[in-house]
């Protein structure tokens, strides 16, 4: 247990590196919107669901911090409101990104990633439940009738 | 990510043929996707991406299992089979489809990220191809068994 203990320690450690590094390694968008200057011009990556769209942009709102909307620069991409777009693109104006490059989900085929993941619930819980249970006097899981 | 039914059904199958605690197995083919409390505090305004980003490292995984397998009476066998679980799970995030980036597979020596870019993550043709395999599996294996049984 006390050697659990040590490598839970390394694990906050390794979550805490990241989160002093992060910004400096791989910004994410929040501080890429909240440091602009720093970031004109250069390539972005992030997820964004669809508002509008036209022609020639597409408006969507970030599905990650800051949930803020931004204009996308893409011709004739056939999207609809609720689409959900995975974007690369250069960074050319506060609220504007020029896309290279774009994944889009149909809404419906996105929300179905987390409906059909919700089956892995009872799947995962039945094989271990039916094999361990958990003795609360020496903190350890055992074989069931052991 | 493909979806965890997915995953789980990867770390079923690969506990199977491997013989081994397949619990044990399936717990670890999910524990990458712990990263996923992010999605709790995301809706509580709260941006914890930085902190629980790790988590879905081999590093961070293999720490995390570290951990839980403590909490098992053969450490070290506990460790062994939900670190098998973790490798399912980074094989089949590996073949995602994203416009650029992936798996920090070097992470904390490198920040890279590795991706071969070859299948979206919203194709649920992956799972039902799953579930079919794994349906597949179960059938053989039990008529394996009970032939066995009858000799």
């Amino acid at each position: 247990m006390k050697w659990g203990m040590v490598i839970l320690s390394f694990l906050l450690a390794l979550m805490l590196y990241s989160s002093i590094e992060h910004n400096e390694k791989d910004p994410d968008m929040e501080y890429i919107l909240k440091n602009f200057e720093e970031f004109n011009n250069t390539k972005v990556t992030f997820g964004g669901k669809v508002i509008s769209a036209d022609n020639e942009s597409i408006k969507i709102n970030l599905i990650e911090p800051p949930y803020t909307s931004l204009i996308i620069k893409a011709k004739n991409l056939s999207v609809a409101r609720g689409d959900i777009l995975e974007i690369t693109g250069i960074l050319d104006g506060k609220e504007h990104v020029t896309a290279e490059k774009i994944i889009v989900s149909k809404g419906w085929k996105y929300d179905l990633i987390f409906i059909r993941s919700l089956p892995a619930i009872p799947f995962a819980l039945y094989f271990f439940l039916r094999k361990w249970k958990f003795n609360f006097k020496k903190f350890v899981f055992e074989v069931k009738n052991a | 990510m493909p979806d965890w039914l997915t995953h789980t059904i990867a770390g079923w199958i690969t506990g199977k043929t491997a013989k081994i605690d397949v619990s044990l197995v399936i717990i670890g083919s999910l524990i990458p996707d712990l990263v996923k409390i992010e999605l709790v505090f995301n809706a509580l305004k709260i941006n914890t991406h930085a902190f629980f980003a790790p988590l879905h490292t081999p590093a961070g995984s293999l720490l995390v299992a570290g951990s839980i397998a403590f909490l098992f009476p053969k450490v070290r066998e506990a460790f062994l089979f939900l670190s098998v679980g973790i490798a399912t799970h980074f094989i089949l995030d590996f073949f995602l489809l994203h416009t650029s980036g992936g798996i920090k597979l070097l992470f904390p020596l490198s920040w890279n990220e590795w991706q071969i870019h070859a299948i979206r993550s919203d194709n649920y043709w992956v799972t039902i191809f799953a579930v079919g395999i794994a349906l597949a599996f179960y059938f053989v294996t039990k008529q394996k068994f009970s032939l066995r049984w009858n000799q």
